[in-house]
């Protein structure tokens, strides 16, 4: 087996009905995409032999992300622009192949540089929403962050996020109007940053945010952008 | 809400809320859009397949219009989750084979699992095939296959779920036909009165056969009586309604109705190549790789053994046949295992050329072969050396019984030394786990016999440790697993009961005081459903009352242990008037009718009658595949030959 000379990055959208997969669905279906596209992808040695390649930072069941990355090491070189096309033609409905390019072998892995998340939120409410209403939310919002903390617990076990850290700007609250019904939603975009404790789930965020009793609707979560401190 | 009309909107919203939503979203690379494929050439990669779901061609959905009538539309449904259903070889075939049939559709369901269920019946939204989310009540035919006796309870669950009644009486041609298939309609009629036909046997030509028959029927209008009629004229077509009970023997009601159904079988079986397109899960499934099926059928006897019989004769598909498919199945799905699937694949005539030119084919793509079923002898470890590489995860052998005499009366055709030869060799060569299966409650069974298990696996296991070089004989693992034997139609020993309920408990107390090896561990299959699975399997349409009544008192999927409430059957079985010790312990006599007498496997009742006489006399039988022909009747009657290598033999 030669050694793996290169590092193929590929940035992709995962969005649609796709964007319920969990991150290890996401991960062994990348895996198959790159197989069905036949790259001259690596193989680490010993007991599993396995494709080698790093995915990027977890998605949540149910958020879709339209700047995402997975890394996979190969063995011989082939142009981006035929990678891409390959790619392309093996991927699936739901996963749309934006673009590739080389990276050094030895770059750290994406989850470590990746860090900055942009959010969106779409909420919504039997009746419709209006501007009280997400000025409301942005107070809530706002009160919960300043408070410095997020406790999550999860199967008995609580996990506290510094949201001192975690959240980079602080968050923008607006009304927008549907595409086909013209029903008002709120739109909640977020900054975080995630960490070696991990990244807060926005979701959770909000909701803790907005109280178990709100009869607010999350009607969708996207991970508009992802990028490092080098980007 | 319109039976045409896509749930997704409805469901939805609730998908973020329940275990695994990816069992419920469709889209996986290879399932059929909705639109029917012009041909099927084997080569995902060609302009055919416009109708894949894939990026390239389609960002919103590629459009099939399921309100377009002039279309057949089936759905198939395997009845339990995804994860269990979408590994099924048999779901894939017909599948594809529809799906490529002019003016037909095929699409897949599965029973949403518990949670999903509960979302679905709250909010009235029904049952529905995946790939259009339309409700499966629209479909023209709902085929369901029936792969064990404990997918009783789920199969009404999901004809209910999907607002049809489960009873074929009670359905009319507003319904779509409910059709059976698989290894349990060889005794069909336990689930006879929710059926309106079987398809007996192998599906691939019948069920095209059925499909243009009940079109056709459709289109002319016919009414559901005359188009019964007409669907039992095919052959392997089995529809309940037309057969009536006359001193105890189902007879036809009408002169020009079969007497006999026989299954179907596929001559050319070497020559139908093995699907090489099929879905790729995304949710991770039972059984989550490629299968290709090497050979059909199996001729070894065991007598305890129904696929052995419902399945004969041996068909091969030959080496070349099998390379390719290999090679364009990986290449159309992006798996990284591919499973070389058969009742005794290690039995294929040129199984050594197999392993080795995939060995050498897939040699540094990280993508491993798999081997299912382990054949107990040196041989079978070659074998498995090949396909293993460095990851030797475990072994399994079934010597089934405990002593040669019992394994000579289920003409298990193995000795000790074949056991201990394999696993001297398996732990010689680096394995350092194995599991053995072995049946309590066998005919002819004695204590020694039980006993026999704990001395041979004794056996096996210091064998095992004196394989192993010094330092690592602490590693040294042995399993053994142990089933209750739960007889079956269509086998030689289809007349007899299993043993009582207080009796199972005796002998498992025999075994357990055996002294075994403190390195071995025993594991059970639970005896209180091999007791379900036996009163159920050799019974008469008198069970499906039974069945009926206790998935009324809510039980289903039955076939996981931690769901099995034995509480319920018993409730079940005394609510109707049944009694279901006496069903799984029913005897009956070689003159008395049987309930499936009237569906014929090929293998003559007169050939199974011979076998439980040599069983009694402790002689056994050979293997007519590599052997002379011992008569069972399967050639003869279904004109067929035995096939090697894909070719007739002599």
């Amino acid at each position: 087996m030669p050694d793996p000379l290169f590092r193929l990055r590929i940035n992709f959208q995962k969005h649609d009905r796709l964007s319920l997969l969990s991150h290890l669905e996401l991960v062994r279906a990348m895996e198959r995409i790159i197989r069905r596209a036949q790259l001259p992808y690596a193989v680490s040695q010993g007991f599993n032999a396995h494709m080698r390649h790093a995915p990027g930072p977890a998605l949540p069941v149910g958020t879709s992300g339209l700047n995402e990355f997975f890394d996979v090491w190969t063995t011989e070189y082939v142009t981006p622009k035929e990678v891409l096309a390959r790619l392309r033609a093996a991927s699936v409905v739901g996963v749309r192949m934006l673009g590739v390019k080389y990276v050094p072998a030895n770059l750290r892995g994406l989850q470590a540089t990746h860090v900055h998340e942009e959010y969106e939120m779409v909420l919504s409410i039997a009746g419709g929403v209006d501007e009280t209403m997400a000025a409301k939310i942005n107070t809530l919002l706002n009160d919960l962050i300043a408070t410095g903390e997020l406790k999550v617990v999860r199967k008995k076990k609580a996990k506290i996020y510094d949201l001192k850290s975690a959240v980079e700007t602080a968050p923008n609250v607006s009304l927008v109007h549907g595409a086909t019904n013209g029903e008002s939603n709120i739109m909640i975009k977020l900054n975080l940053r995630s960490s070696d404790q991990g990244s807060v789930k926005p979701e959770l965020l909000v909701m803790e945010a907005l109280g178990n009793e709100s009869p607010l609707m999350i009607k969708s979560i996207t991970r508009t952008n992802l990028y490092s401190d080098e980007d | 809400m319109k039976k045409t009309e896509s749930v997704w909107p409805l469901i939805e919203p609730h998908l973020t809320k329940v275990e695994r939503p990816s069992r419920y979203i469709n889209h996986e690379y290879n399932a059929y859009s909705g639109s029917p494929r012009q041909t099927n050439d084997h080569s995902c990669h060609t302009d055919n397949h416009l109708s894949h779901t894939r990026d390239s061609l389609c960002h919103s959905r590629a459009g099939g219009n399921p309100s377009e009538h002039s279309r057949y539309r089936a759905a198939f449904l395997y009845p339990d989750t995804y994860e269990i259903g979408q590994s099924n070889a048999a779901i894939a075939i017909l599948y594809q084979l529809v799906n490529t049939h002019e003016g037909c559709s095929a699409e897949r369901v599965f029973l949403p699992w518990l949670d999903m269920i509960d979302v679905m019946r709250k909010h009235d939204i029904p049952l529905f095939a995946l790939e259009s989310a339309t409700p499966v009540a629209g479909f023209d035919m709902f085929g369901i296959t029936l792969p064990h006796t404990l997918a009783a309870t789920n199969i009404l669950e999901a004809i209910d779920l999907a607002g049809i009644p489960i009873k074929s009486c009670d359905r009319t041609l507003e319904h779509p036909l409910v059709v059976g298939g698989g290894p349990e309609a060889f005794n069909p009629e336990p689930l006879s009165s929710f059926f309106d036909a079987f398809m007996i046997g192998e599906g691939e030509e019948v069920l095209l056969e059925f499909v243009d028959t009940h079109r056709r029927c459709l289109d002319q209008r016919m009414s559901k009586a005359e188009l019964l009629l007409e669907l039992s004229k095919i052959e392997g077509v089995y529809i309940p309604s037309l057969y009536k009970l006359d001193h105890n023997a189902l007879r036809p009601k009408d002169e020009s109705i079969p007497t006999r159904i026989n299954k179907r079988v596929i001559k050319d079986f070497d020559k139908l190549p093995p699907v090489t397109d099929p879905i790729v899960p995304f949710a991770e499934v039972a059984h989550d790789r490629l299968t290709i099926e090497l050979l059909r059928g199996c001729t070894r006897g065991c007598r305890f053994c129904q696929a052995g019989m419902i399945y004969r004769p041996v068909r091969e598909r030959s080496a070349d046949m099998i390379i390719d498919s290999v090679a364009r199945g990986l290449a159309c799905t992006g798996f990284d295992e591919v499973s070389l699937v058969s009742l005794s694949s290690t039995d294929h005539s040129q199984i050594e050329q197999i392993l080795k030119r995939l060995h050498r084919m897939l040699s540094g793509t990280g993508v491993g072969i798999s081997l299912p079923s382990q054949r107990l002898d040196a041989f079978g470890i070659d074998m498995a050396r090949l396909v293993a590489g460095e990851k030797k995860t475990g072994l399994t052998f079934a010597p089934e019984a405990g002593t040669q005499r019992l394994r000579d009366i289920i003409n298990k055709n193995v000795t000790e030394k074949n056991l201990i030869d394999a696993v001297e060799q398996a732990y010689a060569a680096g394995w350092r786990r194995c599991k053995l299966y072995f049946m309590i409650g066998l005919p002819g069974e004695t204590d020694e016999d039980i006993i026999g298990i704990a001395e041979l696996a004794n056996r096996a296991y210091a064998a095992a440790k004196d394989s192993v070089p010094d330092g690592q004989r602490g590693n040294v693992r042995m399993t053994v697993s142990v089933a209750v034997f739960v007889p079956k139609s269509h086998t030689p020993f289809q007349w007899g009961g299993q043993i009582a309920r207080e009796e199972i408990d005796r002998r498992i107390t025999v075994l357990r005081n055996a002294k075994m090896h403190k390195g071995i561990d025993l594991s059970w299959h639970d005896p209180a459903t091999s007791r379900i699975e036996a009163a159920i399997s050799r019974a008469g349409r008198e069970a499906s009352t039974l069945i009926e009544e206790v998935w009324r008192q809510g039980a289903k999927f039955d076939a996981w242990s931690e769901r099995f409430n034995e509480l319920l059957w018993e409730n079940a079985a005394d609510a109707v008037g049944l009694d279901i010790s006496a069903m799984a312990e029913r005897n009956y006599s070689i003159e008395e009718p049987l309930p499936w007498d009237h569906i014929s496997c090929g293998v003559s009742k007169k050939f199974l009658a011979k076998e439980y006489d040599r069983s009694l006399a402790i002689e056994t039988s050979t293997d007519c595949s590599f052997d002379r022909c011992i008569a069972c009747g399967v050639c003869t009657d279904l004109d067929v030959d035995i096939k090697l290598g894909g070719e007739s033999r002599a």
